[in-house]
């Protein structure tokens, strides 16, 4: 049996997936902390014991996939997003994922990435912002209900910092905490759906990240991006899933005939400010 | 980064890095001599003029920040960088080619560049030709032609100069070899795998601007490429054949823009050709050496494929046949935050590349050195995904 570990060092969880021949054997996260080189190894060594293995080869994705010593391979999160959430959910098309530093909008086919768009140098649309605003409302996004409505307030600022000023502002308005932090979700939704302008997202969509299991965010991403958003199983491992997936090479398509650059690769990836 | 920085340039090649910093010296050492020096900044001006003139002709497009908070006291901070980076040495006196500049020429390209010659003209001796917004047109080619006739009359009187048609003929046809001999440098890259990084083949592009003498040019440009094909005989690969070949395309690159030519090639990629200014735009197409040589000189510039043009479609039949020319694997485009005009074609260059199926990513950046990491995570993803 030929097992092998993927490790996502995301800037909030360290998750680890052990995938064989036979499929997913298991997973585990960590918070990442200030070491990461200390909970990689931490993900890497829980995992051994849980598989009874003494060595497992190791691919390393994510952020901090540097700092992971022992890697084999360290392929970007964005191809190992949609390597891994085409392995859980197989035709996958669009893939969001709302990380604690970066968002994330991939169109796949066949697991390889077509185009993407991806935020930066800018908080607001991450899970950095949820986080924020969740703290402030002392509030679970559990409390979402299933097939909630539109929020009856609204976040208009894009910045995460400002938002959490607009929060103080609702609430002192007295607007009630769980409209507030329907307005929070809608706008990380439609931050993550405005990332996506110039793609075109179909479906099968689903959600990754840390927050891939999570009803409540995917009502608000089918609103903001029109087509149907689903939760994923074990989404939040995706990208460890891919980047072990990278380096076992499972599931490898044999092709018959030479494809043209374009069927082979991404194509009209913008990234702007 | 350790891997590419030190190989970055072969000693053979230092004469081309240091170029540009004993460029400074070189042109003090002529100006001291009474002669006059020219700085320009763009692909459109034709320094033939000022050949033919006996004038030094020197680049003054700037490619670093250290000037920007300087320049932001009198520009927009949502500038393009180049623009606020050549004005900023301008006015804090930190470029020695403004400095010693005794006529500065610009063009009405991009509106954030026209604007700025209005500012720079307080402190220098500014011209600024200008260039009609198409191509095609025989107004445009007359009224360019006008230009290039003004510029000369504006020389000939600055300098004291009389340019007669045969100075012309001669400094195209010295131009002329110069381009020859850079196009046959980086056609070096069509080899698979190539024979030189494609941050080697910037520096040494890029560093022969700063080189004044045309007979030490020439024989610096023929010497590195008889030393590439030597070496790359002998065996020695700098690149490895498994590297996916990139075109960049969009913005002049150079300096601190390297910074997206390290993202490719730290990412199993390479740069096998540069469609833009720094590289083939500059290099591709011959003036014709027969005929009226002011009608030649202009229309061969008016034919310049930069995004400021409308239409453009020079620009996309130099890029579609450097990616066959070169194999492509992919096209990355590096526009300038706030260069409207790229930024816009940005889209016409995807629609083109899908016909022609490439695959295409889009980066804006900076002069900042800050988004390295940002940059090399989404140069990674495209080339990750090339295969």
């Amino acid at each position: 049996m030929t097992l092998v570990l993927g490790l996502d060092v995301g800037s909030t969880y360290c998750k680890g997936a052990v995938v064989g021949p036979e499929g997913l054997v298991a997973v585990l996260k960590e918070p990442t902390g200030w070491d990461l080189t200390g909970v990689g190894n931490l993900v890497i060594d829980r995992l051994k014991s849980l598989t009874n293995l003494m060595v497992l080869p190791v691919a390393a994705t994510g952020f901090g996939r540097g700092a992971v010593a022992q890697a084999l391979i360290r392929p970007t999160e964005i191809t190992c997003h949609a390597r891994g959430a085409d392995y859980l959910l197989p035709g996958i098309r669009t893939i969001i994922d709302l990380g604690g530093q970066d968002t994330k909008v991939m169109i796949v086919e066949s697991g390889k990435v077509k185009s993407f768009q991806m935020n930066d140098k800018c908080a607001a649309g991450t899970g950095r912002f949820l986080e924020l605003a969740l703290n402030r409302l002392a509030i679970d996004l559990n409390s979402l209900p299933d097939n909630w409505l539109p929020s009856t307030v609204s976040l208009t600022s894009p910045c995460a910092v400002f938002a959490e000023t607009e929060i103080l502002g609702l609430l002192s308005k007295g607007a009630p905490r769980l409209e507030i932090l329907k307005a929070v979700v809608e706008s990380l939704a439609n931050r993550a759906a405005s990332l996506a302008g110039r793609l075109e997202p179909t479906a099968p969509a689903v959600l990754t990240g840390g927050l891939a299991e999570t009803p409540g965010l995917t009502v608000a991403l089918t609103r903001a991006f029109g087509v149907p958003v689903n939760n994923l199983k074990n989404g939040s491992y995706a990208g460890a899933i891919g980047a072990a997936l990278l380096l076992g090479r499972f599931n490898q398509k044999t092709t018959s005939h030479e494809k043209t650059p374009a069927e082979r690769g991404p194509e009209n990836i913008i990234w702007r400010r | 980064m350790s891997k590419l920085s030190n190989m970055e340039l072969p000693s053979i090649f230092s004469s081309f890095a240091e170029a540009r910093k004993n460029g400074f010296l070189a042109v003090k050492k002529l100006k001291e001599q009474g002669l006059g020096v020219v700085g320009t900044f763009c692909t459109y001006t034709p320094v033939e003029v000022f050949w033919a003139a006996g004038l030094v002709q020197v680049g003054l497009c700037s490619t670093s920040d250290e000037t920007i908070p300087e320049a932001e006291k009198s520009l927009p901070r949502n500038l393009c960088p180049l623009i606020k980076a050549s004005y900023g040495f301008a006015i804090t006196d930190k470029c020695p080619y403004m400095y010693f500049s005794d006529l500065v020429v610009g063009e009405t390209t991009c509106d954030g560049k026209k604007k700025m010659y209005e500012l720079l003209g307080e402190i220098k001796d500014v011209h600024v030709m200008e260039l009609p917004q198409s191509q095609s047109s025989p107004e445009a080619k007359a009224w360019w032609r006008g230009e290039v006739v003004k510029l000369k009359n504006k020389v000939a009187t600055k300098f004291n100069k009389t340019i007669t048609d045969a100075d012309l003929t001669r400094a195209i046809k010295k131009r002329n070899q110069e381009r020859l001999a850079l196009k046959e440098l980086y056609e070096l890259s069509t080899l698979s795998p190539p024979p030189m990084t494609g941050l080697t083949q910037l520096q040494l592009l890029y560093g022969s601007q700063f080189k004044f003498n045309h007979q030490a040019k020439m024989a610096d440009i023929l010497g590195a490429i008889e030393k590439i094909k030597k070496v790359y005989a002998e065996g020695q690969r700098p690149v490895s054949e498994k590297a996916k070949r990139v075109v960049v395309t969009g913005c002049p690159m150079g300096g601190a823009t390297e910074k997206l030519t390290r993202a490719i090639e730290e990412s199993n990629g390479v740069v096998v050709a540069y469609e833009n200014c720094t590289g083939a735009k500059q290099f591709d197409r011959l003036v014709p050496e027969e005929g009226d040589p002011w009608t030649n000189l202009a229309d061969y510039y008016l034919a310049v494929g930069c995004a400021v043009m409308t239409p453009n479609p020079n620009r996309l039949e130099l890029l579609g046949r450097l990616c066959r020319q070169f194999a492509a694997d992919g096209v990355i485009e590096m526009t300038l935050t706030a260069c409207q005009p790229y930024a816009i074609e940005s889209r016409a260059i995807g629609q083109f590349l899908s016909q022609e199926k490439r695959p295409f990513m889009s980066l804006e950046t900076d002069y900042s050195l800050g988004d390295f990491e940002l940059l090399k995570t989404r140069v990674a993803a495209f080339i990750e995904n090339l295969s």
